[in-house]
């Protein structure tokens, strides 16, 4: 059981940009804007070729001040479209998805919880993990005697590094997994709670928490193979 | 053991720890991480691990 608070990037299942309402309204008015170019382009030509007599010194100065007007133009929308791309789109922010899970075993009357981990950057940036503050804590639950609906209590085990040295960052659409092997002075009567916290250089965290149950240890003990080495997700 | 599996485009919640919260998992982590030295030098010294092992490529 895994619980882990998730948001959409974008609204649909099919990522898309977001869309700022200045093309929305551009897209609506094209006709009419496409008219008035026209209209524009029409009164040029029979200016140039009409009998009017052309001061062209003070055409030029038009042109001039008719460029820059443009061009100033061009920048203030550029800028708005990259603030839209770049900003409100979130397009090149950390975005991680976190997985974590838990086993326990039972070899030779020693407890074990096998723990598997997940990272995957579905971002397009780069993240740099702060590998000495990113952890796995491991909560034993409190047994209760309970008389009403209560949430169980936990009492803090450990707290793992999660990364190793090697392990410094994870590129764009990159999947990092990992196992390890815990080995337990005794078996909790309820269960563990997993929590896998990762840090980025950049200061922000991610969490995912997932509990191992004691019926996943009975299933264990019944002789039943345990899945470790078993194929996930096509791998191994 | 099964792992979550997210949509496509989906991400796990982000968010910032305070200078004290982050302090607080280094000097837990430093627990474990002593706890665990303790425990190499005690299988070194009972032979059953090599003196020049490294710790083991750390963890999950």
């Amino acid at each position: 059981m895994t619980d882990s608070t998730s948001h959409p990037a974008q609204h649909s299942v099919e990522p898309t940009e977001p869309e700022p309402n200045f093309i929305k309204w551009l897209r609506e008015n094209c006709v009419p804007i496409a008219g008035m170019g026209l209209g524009a382009l029409v009164l040029c030509l029979v200016a140039h070729y009409g009998s009017a007599t052309v001061d062209w010194a003070s055409t030029k100065d038009f042109a001039q001040a008719f460029a820059n007007v443009t061009q100033s133009l061009a920048l203030i929308v550029g800028g708005v479209w990259a603030y839209f791309k770049f900003a409100k789109g979130r397009t090149f922010q950390d975005r991680l998805t976190t997985a974590v899970s838990g086993e326990l075993i039972s070899i030779d009357e020693s407890v074990f919880l096998i723990v598997a981990i997940r990272l995957q950057n579905v971002g397009l940036s780069r993240i740099a993990f702060d590998q000495e503050v990113s952890s796995l804590e491991v909560f034993e639950y409190v047994p209760l005697q309970a008389e009403d609906i209560l949430r169980v209590k936990n009492d803090l085990l450990t707290s793992l590094k999660v990364f190793g040295d090697k392990d410094r960052y994870i590129e764009p659409i990159e999947l990092i997994e990992r196992q390890t092997l815990i080995a337990l002075p005794h078996v909790s009567k309820i269960g563990y709670q997993l929590e896998l916290e990762v840090l980025s250089n950049s200061g922000y965290a991610w969490r995912t928490t997932s509990v191992v149950g004691k019926p996943a240890f009975e299933h264990n003990e019944t002789g039943k193979p345990n899945r470790i080495g078993e194929k996930r997700n096509g791998i191994e | 053991m099964e792992l979550s599996d997210y949509p496509p485009g989906f991400a796990t919640h982000r968010y910032r720890l305070t200078p004290e919260e982050i302090e607080r998992k280094r000097q837990r982590i430093k627990i474990q991480e002593e706890r665990e030295e303790r425990h190499r030098r005690k299988l070194i010294e009972e032979g059953k691990l090599r003196p020049d092992d490294e710790p083991d490529e750390q963890p999950a």
